[in-house]
């Protein structure tokens, strides 16, 4: 009998635990194909690199690289301006759109809109990256109408300088950052915004005061991506910027690719992680303090 | 003057547009053009890039490619992202935030280091190199945005229905096939879509761990790596157009823009 | 649980008599205790509702019947077999969900005639006994509608056909009536009840609303905080509650604490000492003769009257009018007396007004005593 007993209640255990079956599948998926290279990334960064293969021996040669090589550092400082710079302009042009999109269009419009932003979002960014080079090279459109309209006598170089891979950043970043700031903008009591007027301020003192502040969060998440998208993306530097002042991302690609340096490689991805956390702290604190200075 | 502020903000928003718009109008345009170095004045119009698309063996092959590890990529994903949306919805645990967060953190990885992850971890168990290096390595990022889409889908599902299904004789399984799919279909289908488009416009990761089975977009890279060529615009406005035409698609059926409508 | 010899033979007995049997049922939700220690049995081809307020446990004792919850503790037997562990899908029972959840991507056939097809029946046989189900429900033109082409009447009946078409033993029903209009409802009240008489099938419904279950039931079952307070039927629980809760659910009533003074078979006197002594008249199945010290008299408002014969009543109380309230077929008194406020209902219109002096009272048999 006590067998019986016994056989239903871990009956019972297991049917409310059945449910959870279905993650069984993703769960071990993902352990196995991504966190599981992720570490065995990490370790290999403490080995060395013999015949193309990574050999366990444990040293702590790649991080003295990294930290020490000029052309490392050379090419971290570039990324870095290039990120902060781009972030700085995707938030100007982002900003004003997303303003517009929640308070200026009528509502019906605005799934259209969305749709609109969205649309282009989706489609292939390598293509796109190589598509500038149509309007931004030599030959392109650009150049094509200063030369014909008399403002420029030789074509401008902005192919192949990092204020091509800016542009090219920027026209991937803008719809992130709109998309972020969106939800937020959208879900602003606006019952605030009108006991603000009615207290008294005026358009402008009401967004500065009261608006902007509600929209901080979603430009800090913004912020985020834009930051590590920026900071690590290879397709626009390479085909915008042209090979001739590397970044931090091709360094990892060189160090991978051509000289089949995986130890080096991921000792130089580790390094990027730590600046990615690095950033990702320091928003975190700014957040923080600006609400608290808020209360 | 009451409504210059509104104007002023259309006129900004309309240039945003523009700049958006601006590469994929351009690639369109000028893959119609006679000329081999895409400069203006306009020479005349051709069709000859895209003639040039059929016939080359190289980007037919990786297109091909390309659609058999971007079509195995979205089933895949679909199928683990469904069962876990389902286990997700139905079921509270502890620890599920922090599960959510892993879950989704591949899409937040810098592409760059999961290539070169991939790369050294499936050299190591000899999975290296081929369409199935890709495939798995879509799906790393592929099955938990399935799971995002379709999961926001299946909390709207309420549960009476499976349970009216249960009590009328459906097993779990049964009622899962009659019941929860079919109500979940829209959301299935938007989470198809947009993994589908993910891995098929996806270059990075699949150049580091493609070997010498390219797909499409490895074989772009190649085209613009080896000098100009003009055939690249005819691709790539087809791909672009392909790309939109499924984000709509998506979009809509996802009811992204409903939500914002109904407002 | 063990089964000792005893239960075994008492349930091989009751298999013939109960359709449904709980047996020390309990579950629990976390901490949260919503159903505690219920014994139930429901005799066959009776309709039985479980009523009670917000959070009495009834709902989730329904589901457990059907299976959509397993218990923490205890037995449930259906037809005398032990389903306990048996999933929904292979129990006898059916239930009609309280928003009906019609599925919404299948036509009125494809509803009803889901569960015939979960058993393989085939396509043709499925759609005749639909068809014979909605002539049966009085719904014969809406075979391949969309549910929410349906108005609340209509798809109550669907989901109605949906789970009788499977001849379930027992069918369940949570809150059957409430999506329902105010008007609809009391038709439905007298429809379902016709319908259950002419399937003599066992019915068991949950609900909040005492005068539906009044109206339906062969038996009614008051739960409040996850336990069974009484079982019986209407007329039983009505006058003969067994709890102060059970006397407040089902109607207005008043309820004094007395002292038993005299007790005895068929004549119980009880004092309150600043209203008086009082008679008793207890019915042959009054079980509370031990009972000695205080217990609670209840006297419904219909049963107390203006007394106009002082002999005729032999319980009365004198005092003020406090407030009327005319209401059509009957006038509402509210009466202060010494001690307490007394509510009588009285038939017609009233000659006194507000302020009046009154005596009042009731017969030896119209009242009751709770413990």
């Amino acid at each position: 009998m006590t067998s019986k007993y016994l056989a239903s209640v871990l009956r019972k255990k297991l049917s409310d635990q059945k449910e959870l079956v279905g993650l069984l599948p993703i769960t071990g998926f993902e352990i196995f194909f991504y966190l599981v290279p992720l570490a065995f990334l990490l370790i290999i960064s403490f080995w060395m690199t013999k015949d193309y293969q990574p050999v366990p021996i444990w040293n702590l040669q790649n991080y003295r690289f990294v930290f020490s090589d000029p052309l490392v550092r050379v090419a971290f400082f570039r990324s870095l301006i290039i990120t902060l710079t781009t972030l700085v302009l995707t938030i100007l042009v982002a900003y004003p759109f997303a303003y517009g999109m929640v308070f200026k269009v009528p509502p019906k419009y605005r799934q259209l809109i969305l749709i609109a932003i969205i649309a282009p979002f989706w489609t292939n960014y390598l293509v796109r990256a190589y598509s500038w080079q149509l309007i931004l090279g030599g030959n392109g459109v650009i150049n094509h109408l200063l030369l014909n309209a008399g403002f420029v006598k030789t074509p401008l170089s902005i192919l192949y300088t990092h204020i091509a891979t800016r542009i090219g950043l920027l026209h991937f970043l803008v719809t992130v950052m709109v998309l972020n700031l969106y939800t937020t903008m959208d879900n602003i009591d606006r019952s605030l915004i009108e006991a603000a007027s009615d207290l008294g301020a005026g358009p402008f003192k009401n967004f500065l005061w009261v608006t902007f502040p509600l929209t901080l969060h979603g430009l800090a998440v913004g912020t985020v991506f834009v930051f590590i998208f920026s900071f690590t993306d290879f397709i626009a530097p390479s085909v915008l910027g042209g090979g001739t002042k590397p970044i931090f991302s091709q360094k990892i690609v060189d160090a991978a690719h051509w000289t089949a340096n995986y130890s080096l490689a991921s000792a130089l991805s580790m390094a990027m992680i730590l600046v990615i956390g690095i950033f990702l702290l320091l928003i975190f604190r700014m957040v923080r303090a600006v609400m608290k200075e808020e209360k | 003057m009451k409504h210059l502020d509104r104007y002023l903000f259309y006129g900004y928003m309309a240039a945003v547009f523009v700049f958006l718009f601006l590469p994929i109008v351009t690639i369109i345009i000028f893959s119609f053009n006679v000329d081999k170095f895409a400069s203006l004045p306009w020479r005349g119009f051709t069709l000859r890039w895209y003639q040039n698309l059929v016939f080359d063996t190289g980007i037919l092959s990786s297109l091909e490619n390309s659609l058999i590890v971007s079509t195995s990529v979205a089933v895949t994903s679909c199928v683990l992202g469904f069962m876990g949306a389902y286990s997700l919805s139905r079921r509270r645990f502890r620890f599920q935030d922090v599960f959510s967060g892993i879950m989704v953190s591949p899409m937040a990885v810098p592409w760059v280091i999961l290539g070169l992850a991939m790369l050294v971890f499936l050299t190591r168990i000899n999975l290296e190199g081929s369409l199935v290096s890709v495939w798995i390595s879509h799906t790393v990022f592929g099955a938990p945005f399935a799971m995002l889409i379709i999961r926001a889908r299946l909390s709207g599902l309420p549960v009476q229905y499976e349970e009216a299904g249960w009590d009328l004789g459906a097993s779990r399984l049964r009622a899962i096939w009659h019941i929860v799919i079919p109500l979940t279909l829209p959301g299935i289908i938007a989470a198809f879509l947009l993994t589908f488009t993910l891995s098929f416009d996806e270059f990075l990761i699949a150049w580091f761990v493609c070997g010498f089975q390219a797909t499409l977009p490895v074989k772009i890279w190649e085209m613009i790596r080896s000098g100009l060529n003009p055939t690249i615009n005819a691709l790539g406005s087809v791909i672009f157009l392909f790309s939109m035409a499924l984000a709509i698609i998506a979009s809509l059926l996802s009811g992204t823009g409903k939500r914002v409508a109904k407002k | 649980m063990r089964h000792s010899k005893a239960s075994e033979v008492e349930s091989r007995m009751s298999q013939q008599e109960h359709d449904v049997v709980l047996d020390q049922v309990s579950k629990n939700f976390g901490n949260i205790v919503a159903v505690d220690d219920v014994s139930l049995k429901v005799r066959r081809g009776s309709f039985l509702t479980l009523l009670g307020p917000s959070g009495c446990g009834k709902t989730t004792t329904l589901r457990l019947i059907g299976g959509l919850e397993f218990p923490t503790r205890g037995r449930i037997l259906i037809k005398g077999q032990d389903v306990t562990d048996t999933p929904p899908y292979k129990r006898e029972t059916n239930l009609v969900f309280q928003d009906f959840a019609l599925f919404p991507h299948m036509n009125v056939l494809n509803n009803i005639g889901f569960g015939l097809r979960m058993r393989g029946v085939q396509k043709r046989e499925v759609k005749e006994k639909v068809q014979e189900m909605l002539d049966l429900v009085e719904l014969p033109d809406v075979t391949y509608r969309r549910t929410n082409q349906l108005s609340g009447g209509q798809r109550q009946r669907v989901a109605l056909s949906r789970a009788l078409i499977l001849e379930p033993a027992v069918l369940l029903l949570d809150e059957p009536l409430g999506a329902l209009d105010a008007k609809i409802r009391k038709q439905m009240q007298t429809e379902l009840k016709n319908l259950q008489r002419k399937l003599s099938r066992t019915f068991i419904s949950v609900t909040h609303d005492q005068e539906e279950a009044m109206t339906m039931s062969d038996e009614i079952a008051i739960m409040n905080n996850g336990h069974v307070e009484q079982v019986g039927p209407p007329h039983v629980v009505y006058e003969r509650p067994v709890s102060r809760f059970v006397a407040n659910f089902l109607g207005d009533c008043n309820l004094i604490e007395v002292e038993v003074v005299e007790s005895r078979p068929e004549r119980v006197v009880v004092r309150e000492p600043r209203l008086g002594t009082f008679l008793f008249h207890p019915d042959r199945d009054w079980q509370n003769l031990r009972h000695q010290g205080n217990m609670l008299m209840m006297i419904r408002p219909e049963n107390i009257t203006i007394v106009e014969d002082h002999h005729s009543f032999p319980n009365k109380i004198g005092g003020r009018i406090k407030t009327l309230a005319f209401k059509g077929s009957i006038t509402e008194y509210v009466v202060e007396t010494s001690w307490t406020e007394i509510k009588l209902q009285v038939q017609g219109r009233s000659q006194l007004n507000q302020g009046d002096p009154v005596l009042i009272g009731w017969k030896a048999e119209d009242c009751y005593l709770i413990p």
